[in-house]
């Protein structure tokens, strides 16, 4: 958060009405100690917004709208994938879609079928989650990624791609190698990846599960 | 049964590549030139390499950069960090055009050079500039995903392109007008090319099929299938009567794919040869008697289809 002595009363105004804390009648009636709360307020809500990446080739419209992702006997690590799709507000946004989809274990896309491929809407909390496996490594992008493809009304279609901290391509430092061979555009794609035991006595098979909340800007 | 396999071996040692002009650092796109008689092709090394087609010799070799062959003896150069796209004249090396503040851009050109057309992923929208005017003269919203195809017709009236969302729009070059949008394909069209008459648009991608567009309504007036795999290039004969689609393997550019030459008048495939790696590009000389395909990292394959051009 920038100090206050650097933002002008104006920028403070700006940021307020657009986040909807202050409306914009009622900006020439507030104190400068009252903006400066009603800003703070603003700024600690805000939620940066996800980082955009490229759509590929192998998207395809209309998938089915499918949750689980993975078929009984699939070669793959098990990954569970879940989220929430708000604004940089961090609030619900009403009738977002998301299209998903990504690579099967060998690093093949379905491009007769959808086969991991599903485009649903978040549930009425704004959250999602999603079984399937641990894409494949594919020797044009070697870098485990899932597509992603949101949109929603009154907001900017966004594109991004989700990687996976424990990629072996990132050779266990994220931090050094996060950019290797221009792969991935931004850091904070690169997500942790918590890894969950199976055996005797688990409520759940062995999985990797990540979670990768969706923030989007207005349109 | 081993008859048949007899049968397709001949069949496949007949199309073996007749000249293989090598090459280094990856070719790309490539042309004819006008009168038949040189193949240019940008490599991924900065390079455009001009051969002669009677000899294969190498003819000329031209430091360019990041460029790419976007027609006959046209190549688009682009400088990412200067924010710049320049079109050349090959043979003439003379620059046709610059156009500042671009970020990444597909790039096409109309046949008598008159219209420019760039599709830029960033911003969403297709740019129309007259050569010689660095002013743009329509810019179109275009889909989410970047063109994965832009083409002219071949009287520059009409300008198409194929979005890596899925749809594709088709304008009208004058007017900046949309005159269709196509919304229910299910993946992108990675190679599109018009009929030399003009009447028809062919397009083929991801989902393996050919399409074949009517190029007054637009309305789809056939669907070939055969090919196989995912096509990421096609070029037709001068005649109309040949097509040609190359093929790309969606788990890597580097594993062998499949070149298949098609009768557009039965719709069916009369032969098929393989492909090193994925095919960059497909182009057929004027005179219809040459193909000439670009895959792998180091060569340009020729073959010789005979008298008849089929």
């Amino acid at each position: 958060m920038k100090p206050s002595s650097t933002v002008s009363r104006r920028a403070m105004l700006e940021i307020c009405i657009s986040r909807g804390i202050l409306a914009a009648g009622a900006a020439t009636a507030v104190s400068q100690t009252q903006l400066l709360a009603f800003w703070q307020k603003a700024e600690g809500e805000a939620q940066r917004p996800t980082s955009p990446e490229v759509l590929g080739p192998f998207f395809r419209k209309q998938a089915p709208d499918q949750r689980v992702l993975r078929a009984p006997g699939d070669a793959g690590f098990p990954l569970r994938v879940v989220g929430r799709v708000v604004n940089t507000r961090g609030q619900l946004v009403e009738g977002a879609t998301v299209d998903m989809w990504h690579a099967d274990h060998s690093g093949r896309y379905d491009t007769r079928g959808y086969r991991y491929r599903t485009k649903f809407t978040p549930d009425a909390k704004g959250d999602y989650a999603i079984e399937t496996v641990m894409p494949g490594h594919y020797a044009d992008r070697p870098a485990q990624h899932i597509h992603y493809l949101i949109t929603a009304p009154g907001h900017k279609t966004l594109i991004t791609q989700a990687y996976f901290a424990t990629d072996p391509f990132f050779e266990g430092d994220v931090e050094k190698n996060w950019h290797k061979r221009g792969i991935a555009d931004h850091r904070d794609l690169i997500m942790p990846v918590k890894l969950f035991e199976g055996g005797a006595g688990a409520d759940q098979p062995a999985h990797a599960e990540v979670t990768f909340d969706i923030v989007l800007v207005k349109a | 049964m081993r008859v048949a396999a007899l049968a397709v071996m001949s069949v496949v040692s007949a199309m073996a590549a007749d000249r293989t002009l090598l090459s280094e650092g990856m070719p790309n796109a490539v042309y004819f030139s006008a009168d038949g008689k040189t193949l240019s092709s940008n490599c991924r090394d900065g390079r455009v390499r001009t051969w002669d087609v009677a000899s294969g010799k190498l003819l000329k070799e031209k430091t360019v950069g990041r460029a790419m062959l976007i027609a006959p003896d046209v190549y688009a150069e682009q400088d990412e960090k200067a924010q710049t796209i320049r079109t050349w004249d090959l043979s003439a090396d003379r620059q046709l055009q610059l156009i500042n503040g671009t970020g990444r851009q597909r790039t096409a050109i109309s046949r008598d050079h008159a219209l420019m057309a760039m599709a830029s992923p960033e911003e969403r929208s297709v740019r129309i500039l007259k050569v010689g005017s660095a002013e743009a003269a329509r810019v179109m919203a275009d889909g989410i995903g970047g063109a994965s195809s832009l083409v002219f017709s071949p009287d520059g009236e009409t300008l198409v392109s194929a979005n890596y969302d899925n749809d594709i729009r088709v304008w009208k070059t004058k007017s900046g007008e949309m005159v269709k949008k196509v919304e229910d394909l299910t993946g992108a069209m990675f190679a599109a090319e018009f009929t030399p008459d003009g009447k028809e648009l062919i397009m083929a991608g991801l989902d393996e099929t050919v399409y074949i567009w009517d190029a007054k309504t637009f309305a789809l007036s056939r669907k070939l299938k055969g090919h196989g795999e995912t096509i990421a290039a096609l070029a037709i004969s001068p005649d109309g009567r040949t097509l040609v689609t190359g093929g790309f393997d969606v788990v890597s550019s580097k594993n062998p794919v499949k070149v298949a030459f098609w009768d557009l008048g039965t719709g069916k495939i009369t032969r098929t040869v393989g492909a090193p790696h994925q095919v960059a590009s497909l182009a057929f000389s004027p005179d219809g008697k040459w193909v000439a395909m670009t895959s792998g990292e180091k060569e340009v394959s020729l073959w010789s289809l005979g008298e008849t051009g089929r």
